[in-house]
């Protein structure tokens, strides 16, 4: 199925919603492996993995994003012929 | 008393402390449950008024939530849950400004507790959940696992990421603005924290526009085709 253009707000939301996350990702990955470090004694490994797991996952999160957009794009359709 | 300072129970719900930030959002709900009732209480086939007004929101809401999340049923059906929050937040990010506000016990907003903010986007992140299964069956935890069960750690953390997000951005903006609003107020109590009021007024609804939109988005990735 061909994809419809995407509506203006729809790419607000994206753009929004990708700052936002990448910085959150990075901030649960690290402050995840530090609380787990006190739990388990293990301080710096598991700051330090959830850390590059949380980069690892606002890349994930900006190449879907990317690659979403990238997709083959129709213009968007009227009213009147969805009706029809 | 500075804004901020306050540690206040007004009493207790079973084990439950109810503070003034609580109280403000019942006074908050209140006041959009009476206009609620004003407006369906007499409904006519020719809209008058209050009906009017807000039959003309309700349409332009489900037109607004159909574009932002391509499905018109799943738009619907989450449409007056998004449209709460837009109104809950709006509200609550303006009851600190009435002129004084901050150093009145109980017109803090309680958009400026992270409490409040934590709430609303687990509710957020609730829905989504519910709205992924609702939509897909059980074939929605496959998201969890895509493109490959590799993934999993990546994805959680993004799952996650959103909620996080959402407390944040709001907390962070309506405290901080609050914060500097009464501390100016503090300093120079007339004239010239008009124009940060002015400005609070734009923040106020550009936060409660942003929570909206960013809930509806993540409504409409759980519910779309790549899951």
């Amino acid at each position: 199925m061909a994809q419809q253009k995407k509506s203006w707000v729809r790419l607000l939301s994206d753009a929004i919603n990708l700052a936002t996350t990448v910085v959150a990702a990075v901030a649960l990955g690290y402050f995840g492996g530090r609380w787990l470090d006190g739990k388990f004694d293990t301080e710096p490994w598991l700051s330090v993995a959830g850390f590059l797991l949380g980069i690892a996952a606002g890349i994930k999160a900006m190449w879907e994003k990317a690659m979403d957009n990238k997709k083959p794009t129709l213009p968007e359709k009227d009213t009147e012929d969805d009706k029809g | 008393m500075i804004f901020g300072m306050w540690d206040s129970t007004y009493f207790h719900l079973g084990p439950i402390p109810v503070d003034h930030l609580v109280v403000t959002e019942w006074v908050i709900i209140a006041l959009i449950g009476i206009i609620g009732f004003f407006a369906t209480r007499n409904m006519q086939m020719v809209p008058r008024g209050l009906q009017n007004a807000f039959e003309m929101i309700i349409i332009w809401t489900y037109e607004f939530f159909t574009q932002l999340m391509d499905k018109e049923h799943v738009a619907k059906k989450w449409a007056p849950l998004l449209t709460g929050f837009f109104l809950f937040i709006l509200i609550s990010n303006y009851s600190g400004l009435i002129p004084g506000a901050s150093h009145i016990e109980g017109f803090q907003p309680p958009t400026s507790n992270w409490n409040v903010t934590a709430t609303l986007a687990l509710i957020t992140a609730f829905s989504v959940q519910v709205a992924g299964f609702k939509e897909h069956g059980g074939h929605y935890l496959g998201h969890f696992i895509s493109p490959s069960p590799l993934m999993l750690p990546l994805n959680i953390i993004e799952e996650l990421a959103h909620p996080l997000s959402l407390t944040v951005r709001l907390f962070g903006n309506i405290f901080g603005e609050e914060m500097i609003l009464a501390y100016m107020l503090f300093m120079v109590p007339f004239v010239v924290p008009t124009a940060l009021m002015g400005l609070s007024l734009l923040l106020g609804a550009i936060q409660a526009i942003v929570f909206t939109i960013l809930s509806a988005s993540y409504i409409a990735a759980a519910t779309g085709e790549g899951h």
